[in-house]
């Protein structure tokens, strides 16, 4: 195959993996998922203590 | 009790990075406000040889991106990972390794290029024996990263880490590619490239250090740290993930913008150009989301100076990613080149954009590390915000107003065809320029030296009388 048509089909690869990237992200089935996500910064309990203790409560 | 025997997280290491980090920030822009004094005064090193502009200018360059902003990055993602994973560092030899091996570089890099030891490649300028420690120090910074993630307890890994995780992998392939040589004594090496090949390679490194090693891993910063003082989650995680792998795809494209009209082929150049312009997306999505986190709680910018250094970074960087790609159009690019502007776009990203957001998450961090809620002083950090965004603003201004009119004298030719300046007619009318930079820059690391008098002092007040003490 000529190597010109590869590139292209790998552009075109790219492309559309990056439209399904987008498609399930933003589906409604996964929002609650990221949500949960976006909370992980919240739920390590006291910062400064060098002490492993994650807040249960909220995982 | 038994809580002595449960694993504590390494704060050493994030201790060592933080503090480091103001150090060479004052190291760092020092040389700075030398060089741009230099430009203004040129004998004032009495031409003595390790002292010239051409051996202090690479020291800066190295010191500020590698040392400062390198530690603050290290500080942050060692600090991070383990918060967002819930789990120590893997190895706290690995650690000590990292930091310990990181500030031999630095220190050899500051011996090294003032004696002229340079391989001429822009902020890659280390000789190749210096080339291969880094290899070694950032390979082993990667596992320990790497390795604390796999260990993870909780099940998402979290954006922050993304972006650093990045950072790390491709700067690793960066540098080992573009640092590939041919040695022929201990302090000279040739590169394993030529010609425009080897400008190609040198700029792909050169654009991608801007992309990932001062903009991907200071986002990882941005996700973390903006949520976390500000006490709410990121405005939209799913924008986040998109914003990630936009940003990494398109990024590495577009370094050939650095070299329009040069014997690089003229297709690359436009190559370059688009990928630059199609950047402008992605940026400024990761900017609103950052920004859109204060939603609703834009009362906490009035009175929490951290968050202004914060959102301010964000705005910086706003503008030099949409100042950016219009700079890398060919036709504005005949205009831009080789003058100060470029100077002036750069500072408008390193002091606005990355040294703010690494200050704005130090004040956040350096308390938290050395068993405290805050600083010493409030109001320290909001004197240190106002002397620096004076500074900056200074700074790059400046060099706009600089940098145009020297576009334009160079262009400029008579009806005859002949050129209407000369060379040092434009270096003249520049003068007043350096000045007000030399003033900017000064007030830009006086700055630096209230963050270190605001550092020693939360250090000495010592933890919180309620923390938790440690294993």
């Amino acid at each position: 195959m000529d190597i010109n048509l590869i590139r292209s089909l790998i552009t075109l690869a790219l492309f559309v993996l990056f439209i399904i990237l987008i498609y399930q992200v933003f589906s409604k089935k996964n929002k609650r998922h990221y949500e949960d996500a976006a909370n992980i910064v919240f739920e390590d309990g006291d910062e400064r203590s060098e002490q492993v203790t994650p807040d249960k409560s909220k995982v | 009790m038994s809580e002595n025997s449960s694993p504590t997280y390494n704060y050493r290491v994030v201790r060592q990075f933080s503090i480091m980090t103001v150090v060479w920030g004052i190291v760092g822009m020092l040389v700075g406000c030398i060089i741009a004094a230099q430009l203004f005064w040129p004998d004032l090193t009495y031409g003595i040889e390790f002292l010239t502009y051409g051996r202090l200018r690479p020291l800066h360059t190295n010191a500020v991106i590698f040392a400062f902003g390198g530690s603050a990055l290290m500080a942050t993602s060692l600090y991070v990972v383990q918060r967002t994973c819930q789990t120590p560092l893997i190895s706290n030899a690995l650690a000590a390794f990292v930091f310990w091996g990181w500030q031999l570089i630095i220190v050899l890099a500051a011996i090294s290029l003032p004696m002229g030891w340079t391989s001429g490649k822009e902020y890659a300028e280390l000789e190749w024996p210096i080339d291969i420690l880094i290899a070694v120090v950032w390979v082993a910074y990667a596992i320990l990263y790497f390795g604390t993630i796999i260990k993870r307890k909780t099940k998402h890994i979290y954006v922050a880490n993304w972006f650093y995780g990045a950072f790390i992998l491709t700067v690793a392939i960066l540098h080992i590619v573009n640092s590939a040589a041919i040695p022929v004594s201990l302090t000279k090496s040739y590169s394993a490239y030529g010609g425009a090949i080897d400008a190609m390679v040198q700029w792909w490194y050169g654009h991608n250090a801007v992309g990932f090693f001062l903009t991907a891993g200071f986002l990882g910063m941005m996700y973390y740290f903006i949520p976390k003082q500000a006490e709410r989650p990121v405005y939209s995680y799913r924008l986040s993930i998109v914003h990630f792998w936009a940003l990494i795809a398109i990024y590495m494209w577009a370094g050939p913008h650095h070299l329009h009209y040069t014997a690089l082929p003229s297709w690359a150049q436009s190559l370059g150009m688009i990928f630059s312009l199609i950047l402008l997306a992605p940026s400024w999505g990761g900017m609103i989301n950052g920004i859109m986190t204060l939603s609703g709680a834009w009362h906490k910018l009035r009175n929490d100076p951290i968050l202004k250094f914060l959102i301010v970074s964000l705005s910086f960087y706003g503008m030099s990613t949409f100042e950016g790609p219009m700079m890398s159009i060919k036709t504005v690019n005949a205009l831009s080149h080789y003058t100060d502007w470029t100077i002036g776009h750069v500072h408008s990203g390193a002091l606005g954009w990355v040294a703010f957001v690494s200050i704005g998450a130090l004040y956040y961090l350096i308390p938290k590390v050395f068993g405290r809620k805050d600083m010493y002083s409030v109001d320290l950090i909001n004197t240190h915000f106002w002397v620096s965004t004076i500074g900056v603003v200074l700074y790059i201004a400046a060099m706009w107003i600089a940098g145009v009119m020297q576009g334009l004298m160079w262009r400029a030719v008579n009806e005859d065809g002949t050129l209407t300046y000369s060379f040092v007619e434009a270096v003249q009318e520049t003068y007043p320029y350096y000045a007000i930079r030399l003033v900017g820059g000064i007030l830009f690391l006086g700055g630096m030296l209230i963050m270190a008098y605001n550092t020693i002092k939360t250090v000495q007040a010592g933890p919180d009388t309620d923390t938790a003490k440690e294993g």
